[in-house]
């Protein structure tokens, strides 16, 4: 179930027996205030244990409101069937983008995608809500799947909400396949006039109908331009922080990104630190260029280090 | 009467489209022969119903004779295939007369500390696998109702995703108690 609304659930009740052990001060009432002392023991114990708690697995509540609901009493099979698919699939486009070595391409299968099938493993009443699970028990680590959620909810808030540096820092994890992902969501949520609250984590936002709008206008005007170049020059790697940046020959002009997985395995030794006898030194390098621009004309541009060789 | 379980696994909090009538409504009203005949269908869970008859016992033994239970919990939940596991207690709320609480206070006070293994739910799920809590009847009626919203509102639903559930009421006072306690005896023998 999700921490969330495990530890809401847990913090209400809490609450209810403080203020029923308040309401008990006759005599009489000894027994109850016994049983409600022990009582409060054991739910101040359950919201420690849950505070603590590290989901590892992904989990996630979307509550919707608006159009498609009617009351608490149920939501349109149709919107939801279309809702859930269109998450899912923006899921499984962010799990298969952290999977890849290199960054995804426009057209092809999406690879990974049964692992990042969520289950519906509940509804959470209220405005209308679903909560969605990975199929599996907790780990020890988070998993590759509770990551790839918690980055869409991130992508999702980040292009709908109000101001330019959600917008910002979305961008440099966007590609074009996340795009058009987000761009079918905001849709579909747009065209059933729905509102749409996440529940993630330890945070919960909500989109109105502006919000949205913004976020279908932003993802529909996003234009992803994505190339591989090669480049040779003097290469700075920091394998700790998965950090590189490369000075160009010619011009010196020095960019700066995140390595791939087949690049750090490359320039990191078993010990985690950088080869020996390879820096410093030139390289040969083959560097995915993102230029991801807005409707406003603002532009962000990021690289990723796919591999480098040493020049001869 | 116990009803049949929902599409949720779970008992239906009514049943019918009679939500008026009150022997189709939550609490359900049983007796223990009931109980054991639809739930004694494990070794687990035959163990959790001797902890209940034993509970039931000890209540009688300090005085509480007169009263009934509410039962409730994944005990009485397809707990089995919702979770894939046996349920590892039931839930109890007893509501009952404790005459020994209503003489003097140092009296109550050393019956209850006397009893604590009957009236703290750490210790009744330890000895008698029963998450079990106690209302008083002889409080204030404020008191009383007060409890029952808690203890109703808790076993009642699952708060986090309110899904309803029922649950089940027994007398203390329950005549077929010695058909129940052979019957699951009956079910001990075979499932050994």
């Amino acid at each position: 179930m999700l921490k969330t609304l495990e530890l809401e659930a847990a913090r209400a009740d809490l609450a209810d027996v403080d203020a029923m052990i308040k309401r008990r001060s006759s005599p009489r009432d000894m027994l109850a205030r016994v049983q409600l002392n022990a009582r409060r023991e054991s739910l101040e114990k359950k919201v420690q244990e849950l505070s603590a708690r590290v989901q590892t697995a992904a989990a996630v509540a979307l509550h919707f409101g608006g159009g498609p609901v009617v009351g608490s009493h149920g939501i349109a099979a149709s919107f939801s069937s279309k809702i859930l698919e269109r998450y899912q699939h923006l899921v499984s486009v962010v799990f298969a983008a952290f999977e890849s070595e290199i960054p995804l391409k426009e057209r092809g299968p999406i690879k990974g995608s049964p692992n990042s099938q969520l289950l519906v493993t509940g509804l959470a009443r209220g405005s209308f809500g679903f909560v969605l699970e990975e199929g599996q028990e907790q780990m020890l680590v988070p998993s590759g799947l509770k990551l790839a959620v918690e980055s869409a909810c991130d992508f999702i808030q980040q292009v709908a909400t109000e101001g330019e540096r959600g917008l910002e820092i979305a961008a440099e994890g966007l590609d074009a396949r996340i795009v058009s992902a987000l761009k079918n969501f905001f849709e579909t949520l747009k065209d059933a006039d729905a509102v749409l609250k996440v529940v993630e984590g330890d945070r919960s936002y909500t989109l109105g109908l502006d919000d949205v709008q913004r976020g279908l206008s932003r993802a529909s005007s996003l234009e992803v331009v994505e190339n591989d170049v090669e480049w040779t020059g003097e290469l700075f790697a920091v394998p700790a922080s998965g950090l590189f940046e490369f000075s160009k020959d010619g011009n010196g002009e020095l960019v700066k990104g995140k390595m791939a997985k087949g690049a750090l395995n490359m320039l990191m030794a078993e010990d985690g630190r950088l080869r020996q006898g390879l820096f410093p030194g030139r390289f040969v390098a083959e560097i995915n260029q993102k230029t991801v621009q807005s409707q406003q004309g603002k532009q962000k541009t990021t690289y990723v280090l796919i591999r480098a060789r040493p020049t001869a | 009467m116990i009803p049949l379980y929902t599409v949720s696994d779970v008992l239906p909090p009514f049943i019918g489209d009679n939500v008026t009538v009150s022997a189709a409504m939550s609490p359900f009203r049983s007796d223990m022969l009931a109980v054991v005949n639809r739930f004694a269908t494990s070794p687990e869970r035959i163990a959790i119903l001797r902890g209940l008859f034993t509970y039931r016992e000890s209540l009688l033994a300090v005085g509480v004779e007169q009263g009934f239970q509410w039962l409730s919990g994944s005990f009485f939940e397809d707990v089995e295939k919702i979770r894939g596991r046996a349920p590892a207690d039931v839930d109890i709320v007893t509501f009952g007369f404790v005459p020994a609480l209503y003489g003097r206070e140092d009296v109550a006070n050393a019956f209850i500390e006397a009893n604590l293994d009957l009236f703290t739910a750490a210790q009744t799920k330890s000895n008698f696998m029963c998450d079990a809590y106690f209302v008083d009847l002889n409080q204030s009626p404020e008191s009383v109702v007060d409890d029952t919203r808690y203890w109703f509102g808790l076993f009642s639903h699952q708060r986090e995703t309110s899904l309803w559930k029922g649950m089940i009421h027994v007398a203390l006072d329950d005549s077929s108690e010695v058909d129940a306690m052979k019957l699951l005896e009956a079910r001990h023998a075979e499932n050994a």
